[in-house]
């Protein structure tokens, strides 16, 4: 029988997270404050994070020591199986061997619960009663429900307004875990009471829910603090088990890999799989290390686009010539602005020093992937996810054409099965691209007359 | 609006989730979301849309904004919930 899965005993689990910032071969810039200009220190950080998680969130030690009280919830599922996936290559009859960490397996179905985990356990450890924090469609509110109640830590979720009235079913798990969900924005802050003073029937973003979650934490009677689910350098860290895990698996098929992947989000589980790898690349290894992140034009995937690492000064994003085209180029654009700062600092920086490769996949691609992953490998990937299943698919066919052997080793970094309106959406045709006529605009310009205006 | 126009999705890498075309267009409260040149770049009428509804100071506001880095922006919400206390 054809080996399939490599697992490891709940005693070989990693003790120690790996933390980068110990090997970045160039210092990278230190976040300024926006009032003073200055660095920022510990202090303008300790209203929202316990002082042990901002410790680690600053620190440049190679190996944190993993607590035993963490490592005893890790072992649900962890060490999660590395998988080789057979059907997938047979599939795309590529010259490449794959094989995927599967980070479904966790209770709350994704990688998320890695970081929130010790989150909620540093605040336990620092005496914090209860913990906000802000959610989109759930993966990250789900995992730190879920990782609160393990420390016996009250939770509440600002959820966005529009996801909470058509994502149910994270809502639920949240409630399941015992943690409070609430749609913004809300009247339980201050910040959610102007908003809906000025905007009543607004369906809620991010930027507010977090402005709610960090206003609820911040002036909490009850000792208080908020967790963030990516970007951040401590959220890294946690997640670096990922790699480690995986390092120790391939070790065991005596394999080492050619190409390592991850989709790339804010960067956490990308990070998480690749950075033990970007440690080896920075000591000589050969590795290529390949971050996927999402653009909806298809014809992006051909250039060094790099959008969400546009904080570098050398890959200047081609999206504005693409979107705005011939009639209107504006210069401040090239210049910098519309620029969405999505992207852990971290990666962004080993971008810059070409350590890390970034390519952006269109989302008809990413999903034809994810159905033929599903199809072929059984598991139906989180759409997220999708997105490094378009660069497998891509890199097979890379070696393919150069008729070399490789071996992939990426992150599958969560299910897709409280995802499954996506695969709706994309089965019946409706993410497809499309081309609005003149009537169109002029009908979509009538309905959006009353939306606020400055 | 027009069906066919409504029903359009696209997947918001913020969210994790499907939303239309309007959302976007109100992300921000005042303005659109930052991504939404990026998210919606395969409408090729998008930048005359944009034009359209916003107005030119709007536009050159949406063009010209600079989202901070995650830190700081945790700075100045922190700043701004502290002074709510
Ligand atoms: C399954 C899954 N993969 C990937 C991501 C992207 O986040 P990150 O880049 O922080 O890993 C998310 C975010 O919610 C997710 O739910």
């Amino acid at each position: 029988m054809e080996q399939v899965k490599v697992l490891l005993e709940d005693k070989e689990i990693p003790r120690q997270w790996y933390n980068i910032m110990a090997d970045m071969p160039t210092p990278m810039k230190p976040p300024l404050h926006p009032g003073t200009g200055q660095p920022v220190t510990p202090d303008d950080l300790a209203a929202i994070f316990p002082m042990n998680i901002i410790e680690q969130e600053v620190s440049t030690k190679r190996w944190i020591d993993i607590p035993d009280e963490v490592l005893q919830k890790y072992i649900l599922w962890r060490p999660s199986p590395l998988y080789r996936a057979r059907n997938f290559e047979k599939l795309l009859g590529c010259p490449v061997k794959i094989y995927y960490k599967h980070e479904g397996v966790s209770p709350a179905g994704s990688h998320k619960p890695n970081a929130a985990i010790p989150m909620a356990y540093y605040n336990k450890v620092a005496g914090t009663k209860r913990m906000t924090t802000e959610t989109g469609a759930g993966q990250w509110g789900s995992a730190l429900a879920m990782s609160c109640k393990m420390f016996d830590l009250a939770c509440r979720v600002y959820m966005v307004k529009v996801s909470y009235q058509q994502k149910p079913y994270r809502r639920l798990m949240m409630n399941t875990w015992g943690a409070e969900c609430i749609a913004s924005p809300s009247t339980m802050t201050q910040a959610g009471r102007d908003f809906l003073a000025k905007y009543p029937d607004s369906p809620g973003s991010l930027g507010i829910a977090i402005s709610e979650a960090i206003e609820d934490a911040v002036t909490s009677k009850e000792k208080s603090h908020y967790g963030l689910g990516s970007v951040l350098n401590h959220v890294l860290i946690y997640q670096s088990i990922i790699g480690l895990e995986s390092q120790k698996q391939m070790q065991k098929l005596g394999i080492y890999p050619d190409v390592v992947m991850g989709c790339c989000g804010g960067g956490s589980n990308f990070a998480g799989i690749a950075m033990s790898y970007v440690c080896d690349k920075i000591h000589g290894k050969k590795v290529k290390v390949v971050g996927a992140e999402p653009s909806s034009c298809p014809t992006m995937t051909k250039g060094p686009f790099a959008y969400d690492f546009g904080d570098l000064a050398k890959t200047t994003p081609l999206l504005p010539m693409h979107t705005l085209g011939h009639d209107y180029v504006p210069a401040p654009i090239h210049a910098g602005g519309l620029r969405y700062h999505g992207m852990a600092p971290i990666v962004s920086h080993l971008v810059k020093e070409n350590l890390i490769e970034p390519r952006a996949y269109d989302q008809l691609k990413t999903f034809d992937a994810g159905v033929k992953w599903a199809r072929t490998e059984g598991f139906i990937p989180a759409p997220e996810t999708n997105h490094v299943l378009a660069a497998v698919v891509d890199e097979a066919m890379r070696a393919k054409e150069e008729g070399k052997e490789k071996v992939i080793l990426f992150n599958w970094s969560g299910h897709g099965l409280v995802d499954l309106a996506a695969y709706d959406a994309y089965l019946s045709g409706k993410l497809e691209a499309y081309e609005l006529p003149d009537e169109e605009i002029q009908r979509a310009l009538l309905a959006i007359k009353d939306f606020p205006k400055p | 609006m027009n069906n066919e126009f409504n029903e359009k999705l696209t997947r918001c890498p913020r969210l994790g989730q499907e939303v239309i075309f309007s959302y976007c267009l109100q992300e921000s409260g005042e303005l659109p979301c930052p991504r939404i040149m990026h998210c919606w770049s395969h409408l090729p009428s998008l930048e005359k849309l944009l034009q359209h509804t916003l107005k030119p100071e709007q536009w050159d506001k949406f063009i010209n904004r600079q989202t901070p880095d995650k830190i700081s922006s945790l700075i100045e919400i922190i700043e701004a919930a502290k002074a709510k206390k």
